[in-house]
């Protein structure tokens, strides 16, 4: 029994070696593809429609502070290791300097009232956010 | 050779597998006084660029300050006639289907009111009995008249579409999708009018909506969509009193009753104009628009849910 099964395996070697190396290459590449897609902390910081700049929140050892200019006034941003918030808006409701630090690829951060906005490029878009 | 051709479907199913890890573009661009987020879960890149670009012409169109948009809402205020394109055009003639439906609290006429209000509370103050009187009368004697290919208005409202712009752009965005047979996305105008298809990100193809009105809370939309208004992110306080964006055109109000009205629907132009509707017109005309339009509603007062329809299950 077992010597037949043997058998039909050596006869089938090639086929096997084939198939074999073509689902560990597939299943590699789909890893590290979702790898890649999940883990970037790239935050985007746009005025309007225009991208002022691009952070690799991974990257920010250190916690640093920046201004970019809004509609009305300078805003503070903060960033520090896989977190970003608003540190300082003129805005009248406060309401994204109120969202405190944000981990990157979570929620977005919007101030519409100096068209500010910073969002993570790699979002995965399962939740959404109604207010 | 013949155990080789056996193989060929095998071969083909493994060659695909990279293509299991999700699909999924995404990107946020500007456009009716904020910030637009897309979600793409199949087709390609270039059709987000495409969304993009429909959200900015469309806001120009509706922009009131934009006069240099051709037959743009800033024209027909200032000229009282245009000859809009197809999108202004039907937007105008569902914003008046939506005034009558209902029964004048969704008002597209209360331009000057709104503008009244915010100026006054920008300063800390309220407009004057007398300056709200006469933009009231403006407003309820504002009218539009589709003549042909020209659209007319009437009186001296300016209009003002705000309340119904971005959940009549995502129904045109989730009708561009739908052409294109996409049906996995979800697109955010702002955070107050979400479209929804399906999502395989999210549990059972839905997608988590965390309710900013309520802390801690959330539902699910798939294949629908979702609109809120609510004076939490624009909240005014002068003499004790609570103020917000959102004008009673009757009254002539901008004083808070309810904190929010959640409406979700098929249609989120629809959704959008009801939440304005009853947010001012309070928790007693829900019903009717149950009925008349298959919606569901959460209405929610100091952050508690004061009605909730059959259906609408709020967890967390």
């Amino acid at each position: 029994m077992a010597s037949k099964f043997l058998d039909k395996l050596r006869r089938h070697v090639v086929e096997i070696i084939i198939v074999g190396s073509i689902l560990a290459a597939s299943i590699t590449l789909a890893v590290v593809l979702s790898f890649f897609r999940v883990s970037s902390s790239i935050a985007i910081i746009k005025h309007h429609n225009e991208t002022i700049m691009k952070v690799d929140l991974s990257k920010e050892n250190e916690e640093r502070h920046f201004q970019v200019k809004g509609d009305f006034s300078f805003v503070t941003i903060a960033v520090k290791k896989d977190y970003i918030c608003i540190e300082h808006n003129d805005c009248p409701s406060q309401y994204c300097v109120n969202e405190g630090w944000v981990k990157s690829g979570e929620k977005p951060i919007i101030c519409a009232y100096n068209g500010i906005s910073i969002y993570f490029s790699e979002d995965s878009g399962g939740s959404a956010i109604l207010g | 050779m013949r155990p080789i051709k056996k193989l060929v479907p095998i071969l083909s199913a493994l060659f695909l597998l990279p293509s299991c890890a999700a699909t999924h573009y995404s990107s946020s661009s500007y456009g009716y006084g904020t910030f637009w987020f897309y979600h793409l879960f199949e087709g390609k890149q270039s059709i987000l660029d495409e969304l993009e670009q429909k959200v900015a012409s469309t806001s120009f169109l509706l922009d009131v300050d934009s006069i240099d948009a051709p037959n743009g809402v800033a024209v027909l205020n200032k000229e009282k006639t245009a000859k809009p394109g197809s999108f202004l055009r039907n937007c105008l003639e569902f914003a008046v289907s939506m005034q009558e439906a209902t029964n004048g609290y969704f008002s597209p006429f209360s331009g000057n009111l709104t503008s009244l209000w915010l100026d006054n509370l920008g300063e800390g103050k309220v407009p004057s009995e007398e300056d709200i009187a006469k933009e009231v009368a403006k407003s309820s004697s504002t009218y539009l008249v589709f003549d042909g290919e020209s659209v007319n208005k009437f009186g001296e409202g300016q209009i003002d579409l705000g309340g119904i712009g971005k959940g009549y752009c995502a129904k045109m965005l989730a009708e561009e999708l739908k052409e294109r047979e996409i049906t996995k996305y979800w697109i955010s105008g702002g955070t107050s009018s979400i479209v929804f298809g399906e999502n395989p990100n999210g549990k059972d193809g839905y997608t988590k909506v965390e309710l900013e009105d309520l802390p801690g809370k959330y539902v699910y939309c798939k294949d629908e969509s979702i609109s809120t208004s609510s004076y939490k992110k624009q909240l005014y306080e002068v003499n004790g009193k609570k103020y917000s964006h959102i004008v009673n055109p009757f009254t002539g109000s901008a004083e808070v009753n309810l904190q929010a009205a959640i409406v979700k629907g098929s249609d989120p132009a629809v959704c959008d104009a009801l939440s304005t509707a009853i947010y001012l017109e309070g928790v007693g005309s829900i019903s009717k628009y149950e009925k008349e339009f298959g919606v569901k509603v959460i209405a929610v007062k100091d952050e508690s849910v004061v009605y909730c329809s059959d259906g609408f299950e709020i967890l967390g």
